[in-house]
């Protein structure tokens, strides 16, 4: 792995993280108003991390150059429209941020076919990223060649 | 972007209108909604093979930065997928732990493996820099 020290940290910091507040929850130490409140507010928060890894990526472009570039945008793009669609995925669609009642909207098609679209839709972006992914794989054979 | 690329995007996008349109004809059905939380699982798992085959020969920062990208996409799908089950289901109560717990650990999960994955784009930024 080219991974350092600080990485891992921030890894299994942010893993420990996601458990420890989970089981604070469950024994009560994070009231569940509290809890109710920071699991209303993640996804949200979750959201604009995305949109300021984009800045980056864009900040990043001139720098790269070249293929790089190429594909990041094809990564870039997939989490765009993933950030792009999740205001009407997750605060109309799911009324609740986690699982809430589900609904028709636009007065245009069944909740089922929004449930079908939307869900689809995360597969489909991330099978887009995974493309960037590829793209880097073809990328590596291109510099061995 | 290549022009290749555009039609990717294009082609995921009609993609997931197929989709909902078959949703609209058939309703939702639980083998619809089990097998598009397996596609997701499959899209990040196929992205997930080619980085741990393309970082060797790319070395450095370069393969550093995809490999974030790769921890942060493994960490969201992790919580992602059985998230989606947890949620179709009802948010219940699962393993004896509340459905308080679920809803705190994969929320957190979520932002954590996106938060990695920004953090992935940042490295790129820097390495630029």
């Amino acid at each position: 792995m080219n991974l350092n020290s600080k990485d891992y940290g921030v890894i299994l910091g942010g893993v420990l993280i996601s458990f420890l507040g989970a089981f604070a929850t469950e024994a009560g130490i994070i009231s569940s108003s509290l809890a109710g409140t920071i699991t209303g507010i993640l996804p949200q928060i979750t959201i604009l991390t995305i949109l300021v890894g984009l800045v980056f990526v864009y900040l990043a472009r001139d720098l790269l150059g070249g293929e790089v570039v190429d594909n990041l945008d094809v990564i870039a793009t997939g989490f765009l429209i993933y950030a792009i669609t999740w205001w009407p995925h997750k605060q109309f669609y799911h009324a609740d941020a986690l699982g809430g009642s589900e609904v028709a909207f636009f007065g245009i098609g069944t909740p089922g076919a929004w449930n079908v679209f939307f869900h689809t839709l995360t597969a489909a972006l991330f099978g887009l990223v995974s493309f960037g992914f590829y793209r880097f794989w073809e990328m590596s054979q291109e510099v061995n060649a | 972007m290549r022009k290749n690329d555009k039609m990717v995007v294009a082609a995921a996008l009609a993609f997931a209108l197929l989709a909902g349109l078959w949703g609209q004809v058939m309703g939702l059905e639980p083998a619809a909604d089990a097998f598009i939380d397996f596609l997701t699982f499959a899209a990040v798992a196929g992205g997930l093979f080619f980085i741990y085959k393309a970082r060797d020969k790319l070395g450095g920062e370069t393969a550093r930065s995809l490999e974030l990208l790769g921890a942060g996409m493994l960490v969201f799908v992790l919580a992602y997928w059985p998230s989606y089950t947890w949620s179709s289901a009802g948010s219940p109560t699962w393993l004896g732990l509340s459905t308080g717990f679920w809803s705190m650990l994969f929320g957190l999960a979520n932002f954590v493996g996106l938060a990695i994955v920004a953090y992935a784009f940042y490295t790129f930024w820097d390495m630029g820099r």
